[in-house]
């Protein structure tokens, strides 16, 4: 059996292929079932994920191999309610935009009583987080993965309420933390850096690395503990979708020559991350057009949520673009300009 | 007590409204008659109909039922989100469920 690729395509960069071997999907839908889901028997699957990536290859493919369970994609179909009138044990594989759709179902999820949701690919959506919350008292039951296509999953952590609090993360039992590039002076946040024996091997490469380190900024709580605290580079994830701003603007510029161009990462209650883009210039260029320029970007990065043209780009006196005080003058003020 | 109920024309123009705060300036030559996935492509994708749905249900403060409400056919042109929407308000004051 050939190793099974996942690309991260361009959007954080050049195009990167992380090649799996059958063994490691194998480990990884068999661990997270056993560790995460508590080994429980379910009767069906259904998938919002995607298979071509590896959050839904392991949990729309790699799981109901292993369980035997069959399975309802529906990663097309975003808008599609899962059965939930037959009481089978259901396991539900969510993007962030899908507990959107399970806000609106909160009774017939309580009165199922058997569906166990899984999460990942980007921070839960405050519709997550309401929905555990309100089935806090009934059979439902929420789990969330951290990860990234080059680590698999790396910790995980049942989905909070509203009104719980950040849950510290919890390490999978084969993933050992490393010590990371330390984020601030006292010391205490650090990139999280990995080792275990799921990481991908990178085209070309003849072996897996040593170790990774993932762009995830945490706090140790205990020695397989953390609290998550942001991202060290400008990653959004956009329903999923891994976008490099940095890597944005550095395409938006090309292609949009003469503009001070930033991008700024923003939550969207549907994708969980999304950014806009906001831009100044001495020649006053056509929403329109800028839309059609934005519009050539390598195909499967999102397009921006929003365009925002401004007076101009503030900065401090080292160049650091004002991320706070350019979203806070652009709004309500400015009416944006969407694409 | 009588509710007094909007109007197609009013529904339409404050559809048009939400959308175009959803969508963006893009929307604003699209013909209210028109397929808004062909006429906006992946500006009007599954997501951002969703989040249309949303906002019209607060607009006008009804409930849209995924499961029992074809939304891929209503919510396709706002034409059919007026119809809808109008249906599900004179539905709602008949019944005596309206505010």
């Amino acid at each position: 059996m050939p190793d099974i690729a996942f690309a991260t395509s361009g959007s954080t960069g050049p195009p990167v292929t992380w090649l799996r071997t059958e063994a490691q999907l194998h480990a990884e839908a068999a661990l997270v079932h056993d560790v995460v889901l508590g080994s429980a028997r379910f009767g069906r699957i259904v998938s919002y994920a995607p298979p071509g990536h590896l959050y839904g290859r392991l949990y729309g493919r790699e799981l109901p191999r292993l369980e035997d369970v069959p399975v309802t994609g529906l990663w097309d179909e975003p808008l599609t309610v899962p059965p939930l009138d037959d009481g089978v044990p259901t396991l539900l594989v969510c993007l962030p935009s899908t507990w959107q759709l399970l806000a609106r179902h909160t009774t017939a999820l309580a009165r199922h009583g058997r569906v166990t949701a899984l999460h990942s690919t980007g921070p839960a959506t405050p519709a997550a987080h309401q929905v555990a919350e309100r089935l806090a008292d009934t059979g439902f039951r929420a789990y969330e993965l951290l990860g990234s296509t080059e680590t698999g999953a790396v910790a995980h952590r049942p989905v909070a309420g509203e009104h719980t609090g950040g849950l510290p993360w919890r390490l999978l039992p084969d993933v050992e933390v490393l010590p990371g590039r330390i984020a601030d002076g006292a010391g205490e946040v650090q990139r999280l850096r990995v080792t275990s024996p799921r990481l991908a091997r990178r085209t070309g490469a003849e072996a897996p690395p040593d170790d990774w380190e993932l762009p995830d900024l945490v706090a140790p709580v205990t020695p397989r503990t953390f609290h998550h605290v942001g991202r060290a580079s400008r990653l959004v994830k956009v329903n999923g979708v891994r976008c490099d701003l940095a890597h944005v603007e550095d395409t938006a510029r090309a292609c949009c020559p003469g503009l001070d161009l930033v991008c700024a990462p923003v939550s969207d209650p549907v994708r969980g991350e999304h950014y806009e883009v906001f831009y100044a210039g001495p020649e006053p260029v056509d929403p329109a057009d800028l839309r059609r320029r934005l519009g050539r970007l390598p195909s499967g990065l999102p397009a921006p949520r929003a365009v925002h043209r401004v007076p101009r780009i503030p900065r401090s006196a080292t160049g650091k673009v004002l991320t706070a005080e350019l979203t806070a003058t652009a709004r309500p003020a400015q009416e944006a300009e969407h694409v | 007590m009588t509710t007094t109920l909007p109007s197609p024309e009013e529904i339409h123009d404050r559809t048009r409204t939400v959308l175009a705060t959803r969508i963006g300036d893009a929307f604003t030559d699209v013909p209210s008659d028109a397929e808004l996935q062909t006429a906006l492509g992946e500006r009007y994708d599954s997501l951002t109909a969703m989040e249309c749905i949303s906002a019209i249900e607060s607009e006008f403060g009804i409930e849209v039922d995924f499961v029992a409400d074809d939304v891929r056919f209503w919510f396709s042109s706002v034409e059919r989100m007026v119809r809808f929407t109008h249906e599900r308000l004179e539905d709602t004051a008949a019944l005596g469920l309206g505010s």
